[in-house]
């Protein structure tokens, strides 16, 4: 590995040491009062995302090593969305709901995606079924993508005026979002 | 063109688990015939001798969705080695992404042209989105060969536009596997690729008695044997469509999908040969 690589995997690692760090942190946080179920759900997206900016991270930072360049920049691209949802889900009150209405839809879109196979048998369909009621009745979201943002939606909303710019045909971007989402 | 030869076993790391070292030589088998493969027909001059446009047009996709299934698949397995299933699942649905495009623009020679000509628009559009990448005259000069170009193929321009989704391509190459393989190759990977909802049950665990949060930093439901058998799967069938549309020795491959049979029927708790596309001896489709 030369100097330059072996410069921007120690830089990666040490990042990912810091985000390990934190995620522990928010792992062993006990609420001195009982929280509102959006503050909880919120956590644990945060625990989510950290969690797989981790993971996907360590994979990235292995295959520097290798010069898996094609395969580090569609790594990349993933890890660029889970740090935008993180910092737009906590952006404001707005984004915080928002992320609750996401969280709401984990037993729908599972019950949904599993129930669409036609491996599934009866006796299992009527077990999914069940369970996706009782969720509904707990107040989960009927509609799979409750609370969902595009990723342009999400890194537009997040980015400085400034850094807002029009294209030919009047669509907005950024160069951030361009060429760490839409290249790769 | 290629860096196939470049080193990328790391050597300091070891697995001796039977069942990881029979589907890790597997994987390795399939990305080796993968690499031998397209080293063969690039370095072969196959180029030269193909006169049709559209065949052109189609062999260049060759290489380059070739190539990007070979990256991928081959890092995929590297990061097998070192317990880190997510990436390798995110890593092969961009292989699958590869598979059925190449599979789509076979079956459509004439799209496969217009794409490969409309290349200066596909350069102008990452161009224009991204004016800060680029010097100021590079940006200009790139700018004047388009409106030059543009003006001269306005027909081209407006195809480019016309682009083709991804799922409509995925259901009409995989025909009646689109049920069950769409949701296994595409959509769950998805869910880690995009961070949807549902992964949040693959990072953690709560235990609501007492509050206690179990975290999975390298996946709660995803695992390497599996990866590895799914790498070995689609570069097979990958092996076997290019080996059919260009009429090569197909004995790699035959050898290669014996060799997937018998191992996943030993190992493969998880992944049973099956295979993602339709099968056919037809060149324009993929192979028996």
């Amino acid at each position: 590995m030369n100097d330059e690589k072996a410069k921007h995997k120690a830089s990666l690692e040490e990042m990912l040491c810091l985000l390990e760090q934190t995620l522990e942190a928010v792992r062993l946080y006990k609420p001195k009062a009982p929280e509102a179920r959006r503050d909880i759900a919120l956590r644990r997206w945060a625990m989510t995302l950290g969690a797989l900016m981790l993971n996907v991270g360590r994979s990235a930072s292995r295959l520097i090593e290798t010069d898996d360049v094609v395969s580090v920049m569609i790594l990349g691209r993933s890890m660029y969305e889970y740090c935008l949802k993180t910092r737009y889900f906590f952006k404001d009150n707005q984004t915080r709901r928002l992320a609750f209405d996401q969280f709401m839809t984990i037993v729908t879109s599972f019950v949904q995606g599993l129930r669409r196979l036609p491996t599934i048998t009866d006796d299992i369909d009527a077990k999914l079924a069940a369970s996706y009621d009782a969720w509904l009745a707990a107040g989960g979201k009927e509609d799979p993508y409750s609370g969902k943002r595009a990723a342009t939606t999400m890194a537009l909303a997040l980015a400085k005026p400034n850094e807002i710019l029009k294209d030919n045909s009047g669509d907005s971007y950024s160069h951030q979002l361009t060429t760490s989402y839409h290249i790769p | 063109m290629h860096d196939f030869d470049k080193p990328r076993i790391i050597t300091h790391i070891e697995n001796d688990d039977p069942v990881f070292v029979a589907l890790y030589d597997l994987a390795s088998h399939a990305v080796d015939v993968l690499q031998d493969l397209l080293k063969h027909l690039w370095e072969g001059n196959w180029y030269a001798k193909i006169e049709e446009p559209e065949q052109r047009a189609l062999f260049k996709f060759v290489g380059i969705h070739g190539t990007l299934a070979w990256e991928a698949s081959a890092a995929a397995k590297e990061l097998a080695l070192d317990g880190l299933p997510r990436a390798m699942n995110i890593l092969m649905r961009s292989t699958f992404e590869y598979s059925v495009r190449l599979r789509y623009l076979h079956k459509h020679p004439d799209y496969a042209r217009q794409q490969m000509d409309a290349l200066p628009a596909a350069i102008q559009r990452e161009v224009k989105s991204a004016t800060k990448a680029f010097s100021p005259e590079t940006v200009e000069k790139l700018a004047d060969s388009y409106t030059e170009w543009e003006r001269d193929h306005p027909d081209l321009a407006k195809a480019y536009k016309d682009e083709v989704k991804f799922a409509p391509m995925a259901r009409e190459v995989m025909g009646e596997h689109y049920n069950t393989e769409w949701w296994k190759w595409y959509s769950l990977p998805s869910i880690i690729a995009h961070s949807k909802p549902l992964a949040i049950s693959d990072t953690i665990q709560i235990d609501d008695e007492n509050g206690i949060v179990t975290l999975f930093p390298n996946s709660r439901h995803l695992n390497v044997y599996f990866e590895l058998g799914k790498i070995a799967s689609i570069v097979t069938e990958l092996v076997g469509f290019i080996t059919i549309q260009y009429q090569v020795n197909a004995r790699p491959y035959v050898e290669l999908d014996e060799k997937l049979g018998k191992v996943l029927e030993q190992y493969g708790f998880a992944v049973k040969k099956h295979r993602i596309f339709p099968a056919s001896a037809e060149p324009g489709t993929s192979p028996t």
